[in-house]
């Protein structure tokens, strides 16, 4: 059973999965969120301005992240992201999810051997 | 320099996000590109270069705001929001039901199954569910029902059954001082002739003081209610007729007030007709007459001279207990008036009773409706058992596509919301299965009238029976949608998804589920088998019971002489002889009587009766006889033994006679062992002769008969019967009893020719074998095990349905640990004795949780079965016999199956 709704949902449980675990040691603004992304991904994994806001947002309106301006002497007012406590929650379903989901894929795919 | 934000104002489409939300989002999304723009910079591109990298970032404005809009929360645009709220529900909706259709479609033999089953066991509560409504619900179809309360005389000392009536003096008293009731009547049934179509009719009507139309506020749908003048002597010629005699016998003529209508040789004037949908006193009640109380029947004589219903409708502010009150102290006023009845009365504990009229009529009803309702309700718990285990069992078949459909992303709600909407289809299905069903069955039960359990005459399902079908229904879909769910909150998401079929620690808490359900399936069948065989031989003791009267070949008919032309008592006896007389010389009798009080009947008669001489102990209640008049031929055409003395004969057909024969049971409560024959009794008619006197008219004893049950199997047997002659009283109200030497029922025509040659206006009523009517008196009583026993076989069979299916799903999930067995040596027996243990286990631990539930359904049931105790070893154990045998043969397949597991295939899995 695979259709566009279940691609998006696909692409939409990516998405989550990556913003949430790049605030889990740290509080950070958009662009830094996308920077870490792609680092640690060693550039396999990007996300530019239209698919990284839509996801923030998103986020933010279920209460996994909570969005504030700081603003810094002589800077600009930038807004930071840090998780909430429901965040970290959905964060460590979203890595169960995902491991399950990759063993899955492993053994139907017949890479692991009985 | 650039400008971003200018940049992002440029592109970004303002639509429908608010102006403080925009600002934001593009000052958040300005400093991103500029960071991007710094950043690029920094690595030495030049500044087209960074401005590409910037315009990269959004290839679609539109889109992205579009996707900022759906997170952005709906402004509170009352107008649009509900209904795109609703839209969106609906949709989702919608789509559940077609997905819900479609994978019910695929799994045809699940679906089936669950439909079939639940139709059955909520069709059974349909069947029930009228006469409940009816019959517990709502006896009485008045206006404010609740508050309109019966009174009556109680005597427990001397009886055991509830009494009912009051005596007319009582009526004038409550009307005088119990003032917390507004209106008050006084009635009782009354048989008329009536001309029909050329044939002479009795119906049935009621007698009622022109009050009882406003304590039942019920208005007549043509003319009028009585007039408190009509129930006067000599003004009460009058009558309303129900709608059902205005159509058959007026053909519903609109103009019927004023016309004429007659009633056994009288004459009364038509003042009204009720409204279709009035129903008082039962359906056969056809007519109401206006209840004219003489000087003698208010008199203080005829104090307790019960035969009358007193009913009254409680004032706004006014309570039971208040008339509670009112009656206890008219009691004691009326103990202080009349001394002398005062230690009778405390001998007999009497007291006067009030309770809603409702609870009156439904009392002979009430047990056994709910035994039937019951067990219709445990036939669904059995049922609904069976659905959970079939959902369970299809929830794991399905833990693959629900696994993965959780790992892409969809929401357990979303996913839930599913399998509920699914559990509805099918609930829905099977209710709407039912009610079909009840329809086709509401027929047949209203075409079979089993008597004696009450089918209201419309037996068809009306809004509240079917709302409450619904719900069950909804229910037991939300049951099925939440037990299907079940895994998506106790599996682990990896255990889903790997299809795991050994057990883990959820595995284990499932079978247990299991295990325990099908223990309650069973014991509920137990317990309702059980039941369902203590009433049979309860109905087989009543049937074996030595009634003193032997019922076979015996015919009967009822008779009422008109008093008009039978005045004189020498009329009415010689009307008797004769009609005797012509009917024992029709071929085929043997004996031939007639008697006051028609045997295995409800109606009947009783009294005191004292013994010359007998000096009752301090405090003991008079002694109470049902008070026959029978003719000679009586005893030997009802087949009740002689034990000592004589029947009545010729010797007894004179008016000054002065005999009586009485019960062995009168016989040993005066006498003992002595010959109670030539000794003495007297029957008070009322309390100044409770003493003997000068005055006293004492009755001869010839002759002792064996104890007859004449009240029927059913009835209480506190109250023996005494039996006077016919000559004495000259009753004009009697029934004939013929004990024929072939069919009796072959005879009653030509009775009714006998009859009609002496006197051709007098027909002869209610002509029925005695074997029918003993049916009739227990009929009750057998319909209630007949649908007992219905409901107990399908929650029988249900719990064996549900016994297979539960082993041939253990016996799947422990396929490996079976495989290993047989690999290590196990033989293909050993494993079926495995399988079996298991189930049997199963079924005994289930029948021993229903022993306990029997015993402690025991009291319930004793006050209802007589003969037999409700929790008989006996019965138990052959129950408990056939259950288990049900119970092997659901086993057999399963234990077979687990068996013929091929070791080497498991092995290799």
């Amino acid at each position: 059973m695979s259709g566009p709704t279940e691609e998006h949902a696909l692409k939409k449980g990516t998405a989550e999965l990556l913003v949430l675990a790049q605030l889990e040691d740290a509080p950070r603004h958009g662009y830094d969120i996308a920077t870490q992304i792609e680092q640690r991904s060693n550039g396999a994994v990007s996300f530019n301005v239209a698919s990284l806001y839509p996801v923030l947002y998103r986020l933010e309106a279920q209460g996994s992240i909570a969005g504030w301006w700081v603003e810094r002497a002589g800077q600009r007012r930038r807004r930071f992201y840090k998780l909430t406590p429901a965040g970290k929650k959905r964060l460590l379903q979203q890595r169960e999810t995902w491991s399950a989901f990759m063993s899955a894929v492993q053994r139907a795919a017949g890479l692991e051997y009985a | 320099m650039r400008n971003f934000a200018a940049h992002v104002r440029a592109h970004l489409p303002r639509a429908r996000v608010p102006a403080e939300r925009y600002d934001k989002v593009v000052e958040e999304l300005a400093d991103e590109l500029e960071s991007l723009y710094s950043a690029s910079m920094q690595r030495g591109a030049s500044d087209a270069e960074a401005w590409e990298v910037v315009l990269a970032q959004v290839p679609s404005w539109p889109a992205l705001a579009e996707a900022l809009i759906a997170t952005t929360p709906a402004p509170p645009d009352r107008r649009h929001r509900f209904t795109r709220l609703r839209r969106l529900r609906i949709d989702r909706w919608l789509q559940d039901i077609k997905l819900g259709l479609r994978i019910i479609r695929k799994d045809w033999g699940y679906t089936t199954t669950a439909v079939v089953t639940l139709a059955i066991c909520l069709a059974g509560n349909a069947a029930i569910l009228p006469s409940v409504n009816d019959m517990l619900l709502h006896p009485l179809r008045v206006p404010e029902p609740k508050r309109v309360v019966l009174m009556a005389n109680q005597y427990p000392l001397v009886e055991k059954r509830v009494g009912v009536v009051s005596a007319p003096p009582d009526y004038e008293d409550r009307r005088r001082y119990v003032n917390a009731l507004d209106e008050q009547a006084l009635y009782n049934y009354t048989g008329e002739t009536i001309d029909s179509g050329g044939l002479p009719t009795r119906v049935l009507g009621l007698i009622a003081t022109p009050s009882l139309a406003r304590v039942l506020r019920v208005t007549p749908a043509l003319g009028r209610a009585f007039l408190d003048s009509e129930g006067t002597p000599g003004n009460d010629r009058r009558a309303i007729l129900s709608d059902g005699l205005w159509r058959e016998l007026y053909g519903a003529d609109p103009a019927v007030v004023g016309k004429t209508l007659r009633l056994t040789g009288r004459d009364f004037t038509i003042v009204g007709v009720f409204p279709p949908e009035f129903s008082f006193g039962g359906p056969e009640v056809r007519f109401w007459l206006p209840l004219a109380l003489d000087a003698r029947q208010r008199s203080d004589e005829r104090r307790h001279a019960n035969g009358w219903f007193s009913v009254g409708r409680l004032k706004p502010d006014a309570s039971i207990a208040q008339v509670e009150e009112q009656l206890k102290a008219l009691d004691a006023a009326n103990r202080a008036r009349f001394p002398q009845m005062a230690a009778l009365l405390a001998s007999t504990g009497h007291y006067t009773s009030v309770a809603p009229l409702g609870d009156a009529l439904t009392r002979s009803v009430k047990t056994p409706l709910m035994l039937v309702w019951g067990a219709a309700l445990a036939v669904l718990f059995v049922g609904v058992i069976n659905l959970g285990h079939l959902a369970l069992a299809r929830s794991r078949i399905r833990l693959h596509e629900l696994g993965t459909r959780l790992a892409i992303g969809a929401r357990t709600s979303d996913i839930l919301r599913q399998l509920l909407v699914e559990g509805w289809i099918i609930a829905g299905a099977g209710t709407c299965l039912a009610l079909i069903a009840s329809r086709w069955t509401a027929r047949l039960v209203s075409a079979a009238r089993p008597a004696g359990l009450p089918v209201p005459s419309n037996a068809a399902l009306d809004a509240e029976a079917i709302l409450v079908i619904v719900v069950l229904g909804v229910l037991v879909g939300t049951l099925i949608g939440v037990i299907s769910a079940l895994p998506l909150f106790t599996t682990r998401l990896g255990a889903m998804l790997k299809q795991e079929t050994r057990s883990g620690l959820r595995g284990r808490a499932s079978r247990t589920a299991r295990r325990t359900l099908i223990v309650a399936q069973m014991s509920c069948s137990f317990v309702m088998l059980v039941g369902a065989a203590v009433l049979w031989m309860s109905v087989r003791a009543m049937l074996a019971s030595d009634l003193g009267v032997k019922i076979d070949h015996v015919i009967t008919g009822s008779i009422s002489l008109p008093r008009q032309r039978y005045s004189a008592d020498d009329d009415a006896r010689a009307f008797v002889n004769r009609s005797l007389e012509a009917i024992r010389r029709l071929p085929g009798v043997a004996a031939a009587g007639a008697s006051t009080i028609m045997p295995m009947s409800n109606y009947f008669s009783s009294g005191p009766i004292n013994a010359e001489g007998y000096i009752p102990k301090r405090g003991e209640p008079p002694v109470g006889a049902l008070r026959a008049i029978v003719t000679p031929g009586y005893f030997e055409a009802a087949g009740t033994m002689l034990v000592r003395g004589r029947f009545f004969d010729e010797r007894d057909n004179d008016a000054g006679t002065r005999t009586i024969v009485i019960d062995e049971r009168l016989a040993r409560r005066f006498w003992g062992d002595l010959d109670p024959i030539g000794r003495r009794v007297y029957r008070p008619e009322n309390p100044s002769e409770l003493a003997p006197g000068p005055a006293t008219r004492w009755l001869t004893v010839v002759g002792v008969a064996a104890h007859a049950r004449l009240r029927g199997p059913e009835a209480d047997d506190d109250v023996p019967p005494s039996y006077l002659p016919y000559a004495i009283t000259a009753p004009r109200e009697f029934g004939y009893l013929v004990r024929t030497s072939i069919e009796p029922a072959a005879i009653a025509g030509q009775m009714r020719s006998a009859l009609a040659s002496i006197d051709r206006e007098i027909p002869l009523s209610d002509i029925r074998t005695l074997t029918e009517r003993t049916d009739l008196a227990i009929s009750a009583r057998r319909t209630t095990m007949q649908l007992a026993t219905v409901f107990a076989v399908v929650a029988v069979l249900l719990s064996a349905v549900g016994l297979y299916g539960v082993l041939t799903y253990l016996v799947m999930r422990r396929t490996h640990e079976i495989g290993i067995r047989l690999a290590i040596g196990s033989s293909p027996r050993a494993i079926v004795g495995l399988v079996l243990r298991e189930g049997l286990g199963l079924a005994a631990g289930g029948m021993a949780v229903g022993a306990i539930g029997v015993l402690s359904l025991r009291t319930l049931l004793a006050s209802y079965v007589n003969g037999v105790s409700a929790a008989d070893p006996h019965i138990m154990t052959i129950v408990a016999i056939g259950l288990g045998s049900i119970a092997l043969a659901a086993c057999l397949y399963p234990a077979r199956r687990a068996a013929s597991v091929d070791a080497i295939q498991v092995l290799r899995d």
